[in-house]
């Protein structure tokens, strides 16, 4: 055996899952909710824009005032760390607002474009701009989800942290697959129950914990690896003993445990790179949206 | 230890990938700070701030400044227009091509204020019975209207362009509509309120009375049997809108109307009266009584009755002298002035020199130095271009045989008169003007077929030009070696009259009556001697040689143009020449033979006879007056007007053409039906075309139902276009909401049957000036 005892398997990472059930139920109303408060919030605007362009003025002054209004709200929510100490909202309910806030800008940016393409190439370089901000947000958006859905309960985590872990899963591992120190007493002939394990353990399970795996399919969410490993699991426990069953039943933790500890790492490494595109793009785009309004309002000629 | 280093390194670790972020997001926006205004300024020729393609229509224009104005040439002149920007002086560049009056440009439908304001009362009486939506004041709350109506409505408040080559600029949206129109007709079946006159807003231009035709005159045609006359079976045989889809147009009187109608028109189907119009007259005057009072008129014939003509009174009382005597004879009997005061003798008097003046004028000069001088009732002068339709062309010689029938000495009446005032100048306008003394009134006789000349206190001092032409177009009168008028024919003892610098001719004897017919002398067509042999001025010492030179004979032509009677020819010294022809005697009386229209003369009127339908001259005629014709009936413009637009008048115009009254108190014949350009200030319109596949059995009648209980004819009694009883019933909105109702799949948007610009919006051809070397 090594270092790590065969109990710290079970030691878990991943909390409990019990916990994860019960909170599921009001998690889906608070997304209801957020979803009706986006649709609300859609169908107001759609009014005013609407009463705004029958009232014989451009819609696009009114949407795209409060485009610009919305970006500077966004830009609000990072500066503020700089400017304000204490704020009677938390950081939660910021959050909250500058996600709800980000879908908000999304619709006011199609009805502003008018659901059409851009035809100039400063057009296009707010165009782009503004997806990129949108799609940065919504990625960064659903990495935190993910994040949260899946190491609910859990400690943060460090990279170093997970370095020394993803060493103690490979060596627990390794501990459970390899066979029990031999006795004199000749056995009665059975079946190579061991040999089995130690196969599956050195075709499958040394690569897996030998370091970070399946790198874009934690980047995606995906689960297929996780599932065709499981399987693989579930197909080798028939043929072992009971013996066998109870360490191939640790290793499917410790696999579990891997896996999530690979989720995490991605977690980390992605949520570095995306706010380095979200948020230099989001100031870029209010410079392009200065520029934009003093272009708009040196050649108009109807009314606002 | 290893506690304390953990956070660092993690405090280290975040600082790191922060600070990367800000290094980043500063990098970025420095460098659009400064690359973007670059891009502006030199970003090729301000393509770069263009926020899309333009319209098709616009596709020419490259220059911004060509629409918006205040941006300037300059590379970054175009920001100064965030403070002076004016979007009206942008729409007045619309204008430059989009071609709208500058002073409704900016009303709301580029109406009038006095239609919008005439419509908005009407749609007021709608609105009040109609709950306004509640969407529309929650509207009118987050974005009044108030303030964007009170202002100039510029055109990109409706037409937004760079929106790419494809979009339509013209769009408008129902939405855009209900922004002024607060009661909102959100669909047409059940909201839009039934029309009430539509599409009789006005009787129609031209009187026809379908239900009489239909019920009435086509059967009795049918049933004589008539086969030149048509009697049309469909709609489609006098209605078309093959040439304008948007119109549905009546075909012309020469196709659907002349069969039956011209007859009245030119006057063959006249029983009564003459069938051409009196034009000049030379009015019956109480000569004896004029003689008695002292109120010399010169010649003037005795057994004249005609009346004065209205055209005559407008062209005498183009005035204000000529003004005075037409009032002051106001309701006098010319034939009968022994109850006449002095001042209506003396008025007589001077039409009388007036008319003779009028003559004199016509043949010494051309017709359009009469016409032009004319005004009616105080209005501007008349355009010269009308001249030829107010006179309709009347030929020179009709009024020379006119002259030398009924005053045969104007040339020289009007010569003494001219020397008895002292006046010169070609002017005409003598013959009126007050007579410096009783001494000087002119009096003359005819003696041995020469003009004597009275006792005359100031002797002419010229030969007049005109009695020269006068007397070359005659060709019975020449100027002989002593400057003095002398008949063609005449002996040494006639007595030309005087000119300048020499003494009056002695009285010469009594001599034998003339020959020169007593009621209506032959009208002459004499071979005139070249104008170069007759000298402008004679003068008195020594004529020249032409002059001198005995008159040639000169063979005359004699026609008769009055055949009813019989007239001597005048004897003539042939000499050599040929014989003279003789009169070529006919049974056709003069207003006969202008059967299809013309001039004609008959005892002491000249007569034109309408020319079918579209006559010019009675068209200039009651298109000049119409305008002034006022209350009083005695006017010259009313008069006239009255007389072409009477019941029975020669033409029978009005039979068909109704008259409007205008605002000023003037009247005005509405020559042609309705065509597209009377729709043009109109909100509503409907295509005909696209119906006619879906009308039932009934065909135009499926919409256009007959309605014989109105009062047809009623309504063109009075002058008010705008009290109709027409012959169809109006127009029922259940048949429109068949195809255009919620269920009927047809469009029903506002503008589908309404137009936003009353005013055609058109593009004017440029004025392109001709290439000069």
């Amino acid at each position: 055996m090594g270092d790590v005892p065969l109990s710290m398997a079970n030691e878990p990472f991943a909390g409990a899952d019990a916990n994860r059930i019960v909170q599921a139920r009001p998690r889906i109303r608070g997304k209801l909710i957020h979803a009706g408060c986006i649709l609300a919030t859609a169908l107001i605007l759609t009014y005013f824009a609407w009463a705004y362009e029958s009232a014989l003025r451009d819609r696009s002054y009114f949407d795209g005032w409060l485009l610009a209004s919305a970006i500077g709200l966004q830009i609000w929510f990072h500066a503020r760390r700089k400017v304000v100490s204490n704020s009677f909202i938390s950081n939660k309910s910021w959050l909250s607002i500058h996600i709800f806030n980000g879908y908000v800008i999304i619709g006011v940016f199609l009805s502003h474009t008018k659901y059409s393409l851009p035809d100039s190439f400063y057009e296009w370089l707010m165009w782009l701009s503004l997806v990129l901000v949108s799609l940065s947000g919504i990625f960064g958006t659903y990495l935190k989800w993910g994040a949260q859905a899946k190491l609910r309960g859990q400690d943060e985590l460090s990279p170093e942290r997970a370095k020394r872990r993803h060493k103690e899963l490979a060596v627990a591992a390794m501990n459970l697959a390899r066979p029990e120190e031999e006795t004199l007493e000749l056995p009665l002939p059975t079946a190579p129950y061991q040999a089995w394990l130690e196969d599956f353990y050195k075709s499958t399970l040394r690569p897996f914990f030998g370091g970070p795996q399946n790198y874009l399919s934690h980047m995606v969410g995906s689960q297929r690896h996780m599932k065709k490993m499981l399987e693989e699991i579930d197909g080798l426990d028939r043929y072992l003993n009971q013996e066998g069953r109870e360490k191939l039943h640790a290793i499917k933790q410790l696999v579990l445990e891997k896996d999530r500890l690979d989720f995490a790492l991605v977690q980390m490494q992605l949520s570095k790179i995306w706010l380095l595109v979200h948020l230099p793009l989001t100031y870029g785009l209010f410079v392009l949206a200065f520029f934009h309004v003093i272009v708009v309002y040196s050649f108009a000629s109807g009314a606002w | 230890m290893a506690r304390s280093r953990r956070p660092r390194q993690k405090a280290d670790a975040g600082q790191d990938a922060v600070s990367t972020r800000v290094r980043a997001t500063l990098l970025l926006v420095a460098g659009l700070l400064v690359v973007i205004p670059i891009l502006f300024v030199l970003g090729g020729g301000r393509s770069f701030l263009m926020p899309g393609p333009l319209a098709s229509g616009h596709a020419a224009i490259k220059e911004c400044q060509a629409c918006h104005t205040a941006s300037g040439t300059g590379l970054t002149s175009w920001v100064n227009s965030l403070t002076a920007r004016n979007p009206n002086n942008d729409t007045l560049a619309c204008l430059n091509c989009h071609k709208i009056e500058q002073q409704i440009a900016f009303y709301p439908h580029t109406a009038t204020p006095v239609m919008l304001n005439t419509d908005l009362q009407r749609l007021r009486q709608v609105a009040d019975a109609t709950p306004r939506p509640p969407v529309s004041l929650v509207r009118d709350i987050a974005f009044p209207m108030a303030g964007l109506m009170n202002s100039p409505i510029t055109c990109a408040t409706c037409h937004e362009d760079h929106r790419g080559t494809e979009f339509d600029i013209t769009e408008i949206s129902d939405a855009e509509c209900h922004s002024c129109h607060a009661v909102q007709f959100n669909d047409f079946d059940r909201n839009h309120p039934d029309f009430s006159t539509y599409p009789f807003k006005r009787r129609q231009r031209v009187k026809f009375n379908h239900v009489s035709h239909f019920t009435k005159h086509y059967p009795e045609i049918a049933s004589k049997n008539e086969p030149g006359r048509r009697i049309p079976d469909t709609c489609a045989e006098c209605h078309t809108s093959v040439d304008n889809r948007d119109h549905m147009a009546v075909l012309p009187f020469d196709e659907v109307c002349s069969s039956c109608h011209i007859d009245q028109i030119t006057g063959a189907e006249r029983a009564v009266g003459p069938k051409g119009i009196a034009f000049l007259t030379l009015p019956g005057l109480d000569v004896e009584t004029l003689n008695e009072r002292g109120a010399s008129i010169g010649e003037w014939p005795e057994f004249s009755e005609a009346e004065l003509s209205p055209f005559m009174s407008l062209i005498i009382g183009r005035t204000p002298e000529g003004q005075v005597v037409l009032n002051t004879i106001d309701g006098l009997d010319l034939l009968d002035l022994t109850e006449a005061t002095d001042d209506q003798v003396n008025a007589v008097a001077k039409l009388a020199w007036s008319i003779k003046g009028l003559f004199y004028s016509l043949l010494s000069g051309t017709a359009s130095d009469v016409l032009t001088a004319l005004n009616a009732a105080q209005g501007n002068q008349i355009n010269p271009l009308l001249i030829s339709d107010l006179s309709a062309n009347l030929p020179r010689d009709v009024i020379i045989n006119a002259q030398l029938d009924w005053l045969p000495n104007l040339a020289t009446e009007m010569l003494e008169r001219r020397a008895s005032l002292d006046l010169q100048g070609e002017s005409w306008n003598f013959a009126v003007a007050e007579q410096k003394t009783s001494a000087q009134v002119p009096s003359f006789r005819i003696d041995n077929d020469e003009i004597v000349p009275g006792a005359l206190a100031t002797p002419p001092r010229t030969i007049d030009e005109n009695l020269i032409r006068l007397a070359q177009a005659d060709g019975e009168w020449i100027i002989d070696e002593n400057g003095r008028m002398v008949k063609r024919s005449g002996g040494p003892d006639s007595a030309p009259p005087p000119i300048e610098g020499q003494p009056p001719a002695q009285a010469p004897a009594p001599a034998p009556p003339a020959q020169v017919p007593a009621v209506a002398p032959p009208a002459q067509l004499p071979v005139a001697p070249p104008p170069a042999q007759i000298p402008a001025a004679v003068p008195p010492v020594a004529p020249p040689p032409a002059v001198q030179a005995p008159a040639p004979a000169v063979p005359a032509i004699n026609v008769n143009l009055n055949p009813g009677l019989e007239i001597d020819a005048p004897a003539l010294d042939t000499g050599n020449a040929p014989p003279a022809f003789a009169p070529i005697e006919s049974s056709v009386d003069t207003e006969s033979w202008a059967e299809y229209g013309g001039w004609y003369r008959r005892d002491f009127t000249i007569y034109y006879r309408p020319a079918g339908h579209k006559d010019k001259f009675i068209y200039a005629w009651l298109k000049m007056t119409g305008p002034f014709t006022s209350g009083n009936a005695a006017a010259p413009a009313t008069s006239i007007f009255q007389q072409l637009t009477a019941k029975e008048a020669q033409g029978q115009c009005v039979k068909c053409h109704s008259v409007d009254s205008l605002g000023n108190g003037g009247q005005t014949v509405n020559w042609a039906p309705s065509t597209l350009a009377d729709k043009a200030m109109r909100f509503t319109k409907f295509v005909h075309e696209p119906h006619f596949a879906v009308m039932e059995n009934d065909g135009c009648l499926t919409c256009h139902e007959l309605n014989a209980q109105g009062d047809f004819t009623a309504t063109y009694k009075q002058g008010n276009p705008a009290q109709v009883s027409a012959n169809f019933a109006t127009v029922k909105k259940d048949l429109c909401i068949d195809c255009h109702g919620t269920s009927g799949g047809a469009r029903q948007d506002c503008l589908l049957c309404h137009q936003y610009h009353v005013q055609d919006v058109v593009t004017p051809i440029i004025r392109t000036q001709l290439p000069r070397q």
